[in-house]
């Protein structure tokens, strides 16, 4: 997962695909943190990867929402949408 | 109570930066809050410089559980080498926006005050995950600062920043992972004594490296660095040149000569030399194509790591610009006449909704500073051009 998040944020032409591309490999390594949780023969689960993953989560949904917010005001300036909503 | 210290440096800066946020007039707060975080990094190099190294656990939780800071002779230079120029930029930028944009200062003191938190949790910190923390909070202020800028260059040139910071961040907790997951622990003195010269731990290395090598802006990762640099405010691309970037270095020799020397072979090493190498002649060979001073010091802040070399490139930008049109290169000359000495884009420039809407053309733009503007931006030529964000 997260290779295919790099190789779209890599060639995603439109920044949406990007920030969505950034998003798939957060989640990459999020599931990646969370496998790792559990072991055997330990009957309860690692906490110290599920406190990464939360804050991975919040640390990526700041940038993300930042990276939105650039891309609309970078999509305003350049022109608006289409249907002359603002 | 130099133990304190270095909890106050962290809590200092952030707390005036909360302040800085909701108060309107903030640069009061700002200096205030300035002041504390110096006093606090004095008193934590002044305890440490007197005896020996400070560890301090926050929360008094033991390892391996507990979060690890540690005050050694490297931590205490890059604590006063950061103060110091956060402070003299922050002197600098007063007069910067004052004269530019005053609106933008008011976003400026609690982005710089943010940055310094993040930047002495850094140093401080021998917690791998913490140093995910932290540099992700130092990449977000000073992503946010390349924004003050207001233009559409600007924001173009933040947005890839962002993107290509968050891709790092997130390749160095990737490697945090699988580093994890192989020996149980995130303290890098535990990891230390556990990691062992196995493919899970080149793996791991080699994704952490990597993403401190974007954030680092390392050849052939740094992409991101000249529109950022060039398209920052003055103040802001000193910061950027000199403490960001170096702190994604600062981070790799930490890690490498801390954490990671159980397994490591000599070719490792090899490949960062020669990639450091590379560096320094792809940006010096781009640097002397540069036409504008600031792109200049921007493309040689390319390769990375060279300190001397950025300190004097970054305060050279902060005092050019201070200058005015003091300067007696060319294309200081063309910038002190309002004209852009690289050629423009004819894409329209950005405007403000209510303003004139028509696409502003290159010949057309020295017209520009007679037309009454309501900034009140005077047509004399020397006089300090105001950001994209106060210019309409």
């Amino acid at each position: 997962m997260f290779a295919l998040g790099l190789y779209g944020l890599a060639l995603g032409r439109p920044v949406l695909r990007k920030v969505m591309a950034l998003n798939i490999m957060g989640s990459g390594v999020f599931l990646l943190l969370v496998s790792i949780a559990r072991r055997h023969p330990e009957p309860f689960p690692d906490p110290v990867p599920h406190a990464m993953v939360l804050t991975g989560i919040v640390v990526t949904t700041a940038a993300t929402a930042f990276a939105l917010y650039l891309a609309r005001r970078l999509h305003h300036a350049a022109g608006g949408r289409e249907d002359g909503a603002r | 109570m130099t133990a304190a210290a270095a909890a106050w440096s962290v809590v200092v800066p952030l707390g005036a930066a909360t302040l800085c946020f909701i108060v309107r007039r903030n640069l009061w707060v700002a200096a205030a809050g300035a002041l504390g975080t110096l006093a606090a990094v004095l008193a934590l190099s002044a305890g440490v410089l007197a005896g020996s190294v400070l560890e301090v656990v926050p929360g008094g939780w033991a390892l391996p559980l507990g979060i690890r800071w540690r005050t050694d002779g490297l931590t205490v230079l890059m604590l006063l080498a950061t103060a110091v120029i956060l402070s003299l930029t922050g002197v600098h930028a007063q007069g910067y926006f004052s004269v530019r944009c005053p609106a933008a200062a008011r976003w400026f003191w609690p982005l710089v005050l943010v940055l310094w938190a993040g930047l002495n949790a850094l140093y401080l910190s021998r917690d791998i995950f913490n140093l995910y923390v932290t540099l992700e909070l130092v990449t977000l202020a000073a992503v946010a600062m390349v924004t003050l800028e207001g233009g559409t260059t600007a924001l173009r040139a933040a947005l890839r920043y962002l993107l290509a910071g968050a891709a790092g961040a997130l390749a160095y907790l990737l490697g945090v992972a699988l580093l994890y997951a192989a020996y149980g622990t995130l303290d890098m003195g535990l990891l230390a004594a556990a990691i062992a010269p196995k493919p899970v731990a080149w793996v791991g290395i080699a994704l952490m490296t990597a993403g401190l090598l974007i954030k680092a802006a390392l050849f052939p990762l740094h992409f991101w660095l000249p529109e950022a640099h060039g398209n920052a405010p003055a103040p802001v691309s000193a910061l950027l040149s000199a403490l960001v970037v170096k702190a994604g270095f600062y981070l790799l020799v930490r890690l490498w000569f801390e954490a990671f020397p159980g397994a490591l072979t000599p070719a490792a090493g090899q490949t960062l030399a020669v990639l450091g190498a590379a560096a320094i002649l792809w940006g010096s060979a781009l640097a002397l194509r540069q036409p504008r001073l600031k792109l200049l010091s921007a493309a040689a802040c390319g390769p990375g790591p060279a300190p001397a070399r950025h300190r004097t490139a970054a305060a050279g930008v902060s005092s050019a610009d201070r200058a005015g049109g003091r300067r007696t290169r060319s294309w200081a000359r063309e910038r002190a006449s309002w004209r852009p000495a690289r050629p423009s884009p004819s894409r329209p420039r950005y405007r403000r909704a209510g303003a004139r809407g028509q696409p502003q053309t290159p010949a057309a733009r020295p017209s520009r500073p007679t037309a009454p503007a309501a900034a009140g931006a005077p047509s004399a030529a020397g006089r300090p051009r105001p950001l994209a964000a106060c210019r309409t």
